[in-house]
């Protein structure tokens, strides 16, 4: 019954998917950008639904099992206030300059800021390679839900056959339809997820007894579960998680979704209910997982919110978490992986010798092998991956959060030198490495030298220090920034 | 690249980013409304920051945006 309500749901999809391409009009712009025609619910639903990964559905609710409600404020909280001002700010500027540039990536916006092609190959070099752990979140949770919806290790399909669908679903109709079938597909998935996952919610906590006599017992039986203090953080923590958020104005596939827009003004609904539809999602994914913690004890096998699904609801519920789960790692995975093919169609086929000879058709032919060629190399990893959904997920977001002072400083401060920009972005990878390289010392371990302080925390405001102390100290742009 | 954008939404970010560290009930486990007091504030947090982007795109749109 679970794989019936998946499939079903899949086709669905792959329907929508095949249908937006009737609206297809041939050209790049159209298939990468939707010919900027997008408008604001859509736009809400598909921004909103390419920040929703498996990380929010799997890991948040992961997390809580281990950590308690504190997860909450450190991952959906935090990105609750930050988010929309990120759209507010960055959002509505990128898409102005893309307009009246013609923008389609990231890669060229600095090319074209700074006026270095050295430049946005390095920045091109460090965003495919931060895409690569956060693609592996999708690509992992969809292997590791359908197992555990299935019956669990051992039982259940093996995980690399739900990785092998997500990949192949999401492939085939981002590259039949492009942005137009990501965006109306993403619309969709958002609210099936969204849809399934209150219904879901709502049948799991009524098995124990509702939220309130959940929460109760889980005071009882695991005091720390409910209060922050468990966790023993200080103030400068508790605000490093705060920047976390900050990779979301980094994203090359949020970039992507706002030069997609039809106006500013579509910007308007985004930027109001992103906050409720943060606490709509993260509320009952980290209730369930740290409610969880009264019914199944740790060592955990599994994620804690299958388990909770498949033992307190029937097949046709279990069913249709598959079918959110599948959705909200889709809506993420077909957004990342169209940005991909827009920057390797923009950024290197025609950058680099064939604008002009090649027509247009064949240049987005190239942008659908490189994005081929990718999932594949993620699907290979995902068998061999061992860290969980979580800790991937942070690591590549640390990554790009590094990345936003340099994208704002490309956008609002007309100072800003190549120079400057290339010592950040070369600051972020330095550190980046450095931290990781010193965290696989521990097993999992996100903090420095076991402060309890995250790596971001110190990224950011080095990459921030390198842009402007290089900027300063090189000499300003011939003209200020892009007029 | 002449930034149209009031300051006081950046002064809202600020303040919503201070009320995010409620330092003061960590350690408090106590229930509101069958939620832990933590998680309800964190919640409500949430809320009063539609309301403040609300009045963000009310009266604070920058003014070339939809030029």
């Amino acid at each position: 019954m679970v794989l019936s309500v998946l499939a079903s749901y899949l086709a669905l999809v792959l329907g929508i998917g095949l249908f937006g391409h009737r609206l297809f009009r041939g050209t790049g712009e159209d298939f990468f950008l939707a010919s900027r025609t997008i408008g604001p619910l859509v736009l809400l639903l598909t921004v909103f639904g390419t920040n929703m990964t498996a990380f929010t559905i799997l890991g948040a609710s992961g997390e809580a099992y281990r950590r308690g409600v504190v997860v909450f404020a450190l991952m959906g909280s935090s990105t609750a206030v930050l988010v929309p001002f990120l759209i507010y700010y960055l959002g509505i500027e990128a898409w102005k300059q893309g307009k009246r540039h013609g923008h389609v990536t990231q890669v060229q916006l600095v090319r074209h800021r700074y006026g270095s092609d050295a430049l946005g190959a390095l920045l091109f070099a460090v965003v495919v390679a931060l895409m690569l752990p956060y693609l592996l979140i999708g690509v992992k949770g969809g292997g590791d839900a359908l197992n555990a919806l299935t019956g669990g290790p051992g039982v259940g399909l093996p995980a690399w056959t739900g990785s092998l669908l997500v990949c192949a679903v999401t492939y085939v109709y981002v590259s039949y339809g492009g942005m137009r079938s990501s965006a109306w597909v993403n619309a969709l998935q958002t609210t099936v997820f969204v849809f399934f996952g209150v219904a879901a919610y709502v049948a799991v906590m009524s098995e124990q007894g509702g939220l309130a006599a959940a929460m109760d017992r889980l005071r009882e039986e695991h005091r720390a579960m409910v209060a922050f203090g468990s966790d023993r953080f200080t103030v400068l923590q508790m605000g490093s998680f705060v920047i976390l958020p900050l990779c979301t104005g980094a994203f090359p596939h949020l970039y992507s979704h706002w030069l997609s827009a039809r106006s500013a003004r579509s910007f308007r609904l985004a930027v109001v209910a992103y906050p409720v539809l943060i606490a709509a999602i993260w509320f009952p994914s980290v209730t369930l997982g740290a409610a969880g913690r009264l019914q199944f004890p740790p060592p955990l096998d599994g994620p804690i919110l299958v388990k909770m699904i498949v033992a307190n609801t029937g097949e046709i519920l279990a069913g249709c978490l598959a079918a959110g789960v599948f959705a909200a790692i889709m809506s993420s995975l077909d957004s990342q992986i169209l940005a991909l093919g827009a920057m390797f169609t923009h950024d290197i086929v025609r950058h680099y010798g064939f604008q002009g000879t090649l027509r247009e058709d064949r240049q987005v032919w190239f942008g659908r092998l490189f994005v081929l060629a990718f999932l594949a190399l993620a699907f290979a990893c995902s068998l061999v991956a061992s860290q969980s959904i979580f800790a991937l997920g942070t690591w590549a977001l640390t990554g790009f959060a590094g990345l936003l002072p340099m994208f704002a400083a490309t956008l609002f401060w007309p100072r800003a030198t190549a120079f400057g920009a290339a010592s950040s972005i070369l600051t972020v990878v330095g550190l980046w490495v450095w931290f990781f390289w010193d965290s696989l010392s521990v097993e999992g371990a996100y903090s420095i030298g076991g402060t309890g302080l995250m790596p971001v925390a110190v990224i950011v405001p080095a990459a921030t220090f390198s842009l402007v102390a290089c900027s300063w100290l090189t000499p300003p742009p011939r003209e200020y920034g892009i007029q | 690249m002449e930034s149209s954008y009031p300051r006081w939404p950046l002064l809202a970010l600020l303040a919503l980013a201070a009320a995010f560290e409620n330092f003061w009930m960590w350690a408090d486990d106590r229930l509101v409304l069958g939620v832990p007091v933590n998680l309800a504030y964190h919640v409500g947090l949430c809320v009063a920051t539609t309301f403040v982007l609300a009045a963000v795109v009310r009266w604070g749109w920058p003014d070339d945006a939809d030029e």
